[in-house]
């Protein structure tokens, strides 16, 4: 089955968020939760697949979220009819009632990590109930020591836990770039682990000072990215529900949003095709 | 099981401490925890950008302000610089501290003053739509028919009269925000219309009005007239008329 297909909705890709190639919508929760918004967040769109992406679950923290949070999205989640939430394998904050770091930072890939994101995910999946839940691999500029590798980490994970994959492939390309491994041996080693997938897409640029290639949402799509995509979807065969692309910076005019949902789907239907 | 324990209570204290160093960007706490190469360049990307993205919230939600200080993104740098962000920190919270933060620290003019009630009263109502998110939705899908109702109020004396949920007060002392016929002090009411946020300079009766609407909540206009109003029939649906026209009252 092929997977559904759309943007993380943003006010700049709303005017083509009919276009035939694109069938999917992804709600960025801290965007959807305005106290003052009156309609409902995808407003009168009718996707078949809808998902809430959250950014201060803080899987990898040593609490679980606090419910009034879980709660905050799942009304959201039920508001617009999603299927699914997902949030990434991070830590943004200490505890409950201490502070937030701003942005998700990658947890040690230790035992004691692995207890601790199980458990907080256990949570998660008990809360929501049947609103699948999906975690994102993330890229990292910094990684902490550990005792095992990300793939091995997120492989037990999923096994442990049987949430879904949040695949990113920019995400992925980012870090093999950044910390020199093969990207696609890495999807590889960890798709047969995940029962069912979401991907993700998106485009950065390589920082030359720091010799990093910077996952900013603000770039069009690169090829090895595409090439990368290809091969997560054979790879995921008809485990993959949806795929979403993300832009957050430099919006391209519609023709250019229009062009990517169209080439994903394109790859897609060939991936399909063939299989 | 203890062994599983200790290993959670290990990662536990490393998390904590370096979560906590991390948003205060002291970076070199976070050092020995790092692996590879150029760890100390890596973590201060990581929390300049944490502070860059955390800068640019802030003026973007209080770019209302700007206008009212000299250099006011030292002052946002200046509050980051000490104040760490808050777990769960969204929304209004975050420039809701930093203007508690401000007049402790600085001496504010009377019209920076003005400016910081102001926004204030905006945080107010969001975090007052955030809390009764129900009865903001309700009022704002009852209030649209307002018109075809005010002309029944001609002929009907059944129409409900429903004061909106959603309000915040200030005090304006200087006419930096207000109209030069307002009189000093004035009390604004800030009420959210739709997503946006308007306000009304309200009078000693006009606020009297809008005080005992609340006292009596959804009432009908025949019952409100000679209570809440203490005026005549004509007189009152032109009140109630306004009052629905600026979207501080809706009828049903």
């Amino acid at each position: 089955m092929e997977p559904a297909i759309g943007y993380a909705i943003r006010e700049q890709n709303r005017p083509i968020l009919d276009d035939p190639a694109l069938n999917a919508a992804e709600i960025t929760f801290e965007r959807a939760d305005d106290p003052l918004r009156v309609d409902r967040y995808i407003r009168d769109h009718d996707f078949d697949y809808v998902s809430v992406h959250a950014l201060k679950l803080s899987v990898a923290s040593p609490e679980p979220p606090a419910v009034s949070y879980m709660e905050a999205l799942k009304s959201i989640a039920v508001e617009n009819g999603a299927a699914a939430v997902s949030d990434h394998l991070g830590f943004t904050r200490d505890g409950d009632d201490g502070v937030e770091i701003g942005h998700f930072a990658p947890p040690p890939y230790t035992e004691g990590a692995l207890g601790c994101t199980c458990r907080n995910i256990d949570v998660i999946q008990n809360f929501f109930g049947e609103t699948r839940f999906y975690l994102e691999n993330i890229a990292c500029l910094f990684r902490f020591h550990g005792t095992m590798s990300e793939a091995a980490f997120l492989k037990r994970i999923l096994v442990s836990t049987g949430c879904g994959w949040l695949l990113d492939v920019t995400n992925v390309y980012a870090n093999a770039c950044n910390f020199g491994f093969d990207a696609e041996e890495f999807i590889e080693e960890v798709m047969p682990s995940a029962p069912d997938v979401q991907m993700h897409l998106a485009g950065g640029f390589f920082d030359a000072q720091s010799e990093m290639y910077i996952d900013s949402h603000s770039h069009p799509i690169p090829n090895p990215v595409w090439d990368l995509y290809r091969r997560a979807l054979e790879l995921s065969r008809d485990k993959c529900r949806a795929v979403f692309i993300e832009r957050d910076q430099n919006f391209p005019d519609e023709t250019g949003w229009r062009q990517e949902v169209r080439q994903a789907r394109q790859i897609a239907d060939e991936v399909g095709a063939i299989a | 099981m203890k062994k599983q324990q200790q290993t959670q209570d290990d990662y536990r204290r490393q998390i904590v401490g370096c979560a906590q160093a991390l948003a205060a960007a002291r970076n070199s706490m976070v050092e020995p925890h790092v692996a590879g190469l150029q760890a100390g360049i890596r973590i201060a990307m990581f929390t300049d950008g944490n502070r860059d993205k955390r800068v640019f919230k802030l003026k973007d939600r209080l770019d209302d302000l700007s206008a009212a200080f000299e250099d006011f993104e030292s002052l946002i740098v200046e509050y980051i610089s000490k104040i760490p962000l808050l777990a769960y920190d969204t929304g209004p919270s975050d420039s809701e501290r930093f203007l508690r933060w401000l007049p402790r620290g600085h001496a504010l003019t009377a019209e920076q003053l003005d400016y910081v009630t102001c926004q204030r009263c905006r945080n107010a109502v969001e975090m007052n739509a955030a809390g009764n998110r129900l009865a903001h939705v309700r009022f704002q899908e009852l209030w649209p028919s307002w018109r075809r109702l005010a002309s029944e109020l001609q002929s009907s004396t059944h129409v409900w009269i429903h004061l909106n949920p959603i309000r915040a007060w200030g005090t304006f002392r200087t006419f930096s925000l207000l109209d030069e016929e307002a009189t000093l002090p004035a009390t604004v009411l800030f009420f959210p219309v739709g997503d946006d946020i308007r306000t009304a300079v309200l009078e000693p009766e006009g606020r009297r009005v809008v005080e005992q609407l609340r006292d009596v909540g959804p009432v009908r206009f025949d019952e409100m007239a000679p209570v809440v109003l203490q005026t005549k029939p004509a007189q009152a649906r032109g009140i109630c008329h306004d009052l629905a026209e600026i979207g501080l009252a809706a009828l049903g």
